[in-house]
C-alpha cells in the first residue's frame, strides 16, 4: 500500500496512474481539423504539396511538461526577397493553424519566434510560401507529457 | 415528470456537459437525470489541469460523451469545501472521482491528465462499471 | 486583466548599418480560444485573442503577423529587421473584440 507521501513522489514523476483503463476508441473527430484541412483553408494546398527543406530550422523543446507555453523559433537560410510568408502549424492540434508572418526584404533574414499552445504530442511545423509558388516545410516533434501535480 | 425532461434538454441542447460547482446540487440533478457524477478536482497552478481543461474536457467527442452520461462537478482544490475534503482523498491534481449518486458510492478514481482518446476509453469503462443501463 | 493590450517592444540600443537585428515583443493578453469553460460556472469563456501585429519602419509596413488563439497567453513574438537608417519602429496590433493599440520605439543606426 502506498502512503500519502509515496503518492506525492509518484505524482512528481508525471505519469502516475491510479486507474489504467486501456481500451479501444473508434471515434471520429469530425469537429476537429486535420493538418490537410488547415493547409487547404489557409493555402489551398495539402501535405503532398509541401517540399521538405533542410534550409529551414525549427527550434522547439523535445519534451514539454505543458502545452500551455511552448517556445518555437523558425529560421531559414533563404533570402527574404524570395519569400512571401512563413506559417506555423501544429499538426495534431484541434485547429493546426497557429500563425502567418508576411515577410518582406526589410526583414533581412527569414526569422520568426513565438510561444504556442499544444493539445498533445505533435510535430511543430514551419511552412514557407515562396514567391515562385512552391512551399517548403520542416518540423520538430514536441512531446507533451501527461501526468499530474502532487 | 416535467422537471427531469427540462433539465435533460438543458444540458443536451447545447451539446455541452452540465458543469456545476455545488456537490449536493449536482447529486440531485444527477439522480433526476439518471446520470453519474464526474467530480473534477483541479488547481490553477497545475499545467496538467490546463491541458485537461483546454484540450481534453472540451474535446467534442469527450464533451458529447460526458454530456450524455455524467454531470460534472468542478472543484478548485485551493478553494475546496471541507465536506468534500473529508469525503474524498484528493492528493494531487487533476484528480477525477466518478461517483454513483444513487448509491452514494465512488465508482472509480483517476489521477493525472490523459489525452482525449485515452480519456474516452476510460469514461466508457467507468460507464460499464456503473449501474447505468445505457453504456 | 485591466492591463490587456499593454506591450513591451525590445530592440538593441544601437545597431550598425546593414546589421540584421531582433525585435522582441510581449503583449499582456488572455488569448482565450473560445473553447475553455469557466470552472466555476461551467460557461464557455468567449474567444478573445490578438488577431494581427503590424510593424512599420519609418511608416512603411515591413512585417505583418497574423495571430490566432493557438498562440499562448501573454503572447511573445520576435522578428528580424535589417538596419538601413535611424528612425521609428511603430507596432500596431489589435484583437478580435475591437481592441487596438500601438507602441513605438526608436531605432538608432550608427
Amino acid at each position: 500500500m502506498l502512503s500519502r507521501r509515496d503518492l506525492f513522489k509518484v505524482a512528481g514523476v508525471g505519469a502516475a496512474t491510479l486507474l489504467v483503463a486501456p481500451g479501444f476508441v473508434g471515434q471520429s473527430f469530425a469537429a476537429k481539423k486535420s493538418l490537410d484541412d488547415a493547409l487547404k483553408e489557409k493555402l489551398g494546398i495539402t501535405q503532398k504539396d509541401l517540399q521538405a527543406s533542410e534550409l529551414i530550422k525549427v527550434k522547439a523543446p523535445t519534451i514539454a511538461e505543458s502545452g500551455a507555453n511552448v517556445p518555437v523559433e523558425v529560421s531559414a537560410k533563404i533570402p527574404a526577397q524570395q519569400v512571401e510568408a512563413l506559417y506555423i502549424f501544429i499538426d495534431k492540434n484541434p485547429n493546426p493553424y497557429v500563425a502567418q508572418v508576411d515577410i518582406s526584404p526589410a526583414n533581412g533574414e527569414v526569422y520568426f519566434a513565438t510561444r504556442v499552445k499544444m493539445g498533445k504530442t505533435s510535430p511543430v511545423r514551419a511552412v514557407i510560401k515562396m514567391k515562385d509558388g512552391s512551399y517548403l516545410s520542416a518540423f520538430k516533434e514536441v512531446k507533451v507529457t501527461v501526468g499530474g501535480c502532487g | 415528470m416535467l422537471i427531469p425532461v427540462l433539465s435533460l434538454t438543458l444540458s443536451l441542447a447545447f451539446g455541452q456537459a452540465l458543469w456545476l460547482s455545488d456537490f449536493d446540487k449536482a447529486v440531485d440533478v444527477a439522480k433526476r437525470e439518471g446520470k453519474n457524477l464526474m467530480i473534477y478536482f483541479s488547481s490553477d497552478h497545475c499545467p496538467y489541469c490546463w491541458q485537461m481543461e483546454n484540450y481534453v474536457l472540451v474535446d467534442p467527442d469527450v464533451e458529447r460523451y460526458i454530456s450524455d452520461k455524467f454531470i460534472v462537478v468542478s472543484v478548485d482544490v485551493d478553494d475546496m469545501p471541507e465536506s468534500l475534503e473529508e469525503k474524498f482523498n484528493v492528493f494531487g491534481t487533476p484528480y477525477i472521482v466518478f461517483y454513483d449518486p444513487k448509491r452514494g458510492k465512488v465508482i472509480s478514481e483517476l489521477f493525472g491528465s490523459r489525452e482525449a482518446d485515452d480519456f474516452i476509453a476510460i469514461l466508457k469503462q467507468i460507464c460499464k462499471k456503473s449501474n447505468l443501463r445505457r453504456c | 486583466m485591466a492591463s490587456v493590450g499593454r506591450a513591451i517592444v525590445r530592440v538593441p540600443r544601437k545597431v550598425s548599418k546593414g546589421q540584421v537585428f531582433k525585435v522582441q515583443m510581449v503583449i499582456t493578453h488572455p488569448m482565450e480560444t473560445g473553447l475553455r469553460k469557466d470552472k466555476k460556472t461551467g460557461k464557455i469563456i468567449p474567444a478573445h485573442y490578438i488577431t494581427h501585429i503590424d510593424f512599420y519602419l519609418n511608416d512603411q509596413l515591413v512585417t505583418k503577423i497574423h495571430s490566432s488563439p493557438g498562440i499562448s497567453k501573454n503572447p511573445y513574438f520576435a522578428i528580424k529587421l535589417k538596419a538601413e537608417q535611424s528612425g521609428t519602429l511603430k507596432v500596431v496590433y489589435a484583437d478580435n473584440k475591437g481592441g487596438k493599440w500601438e507602441k513605438s520605439v526608436n531605432i538608432n543606426v550608427a
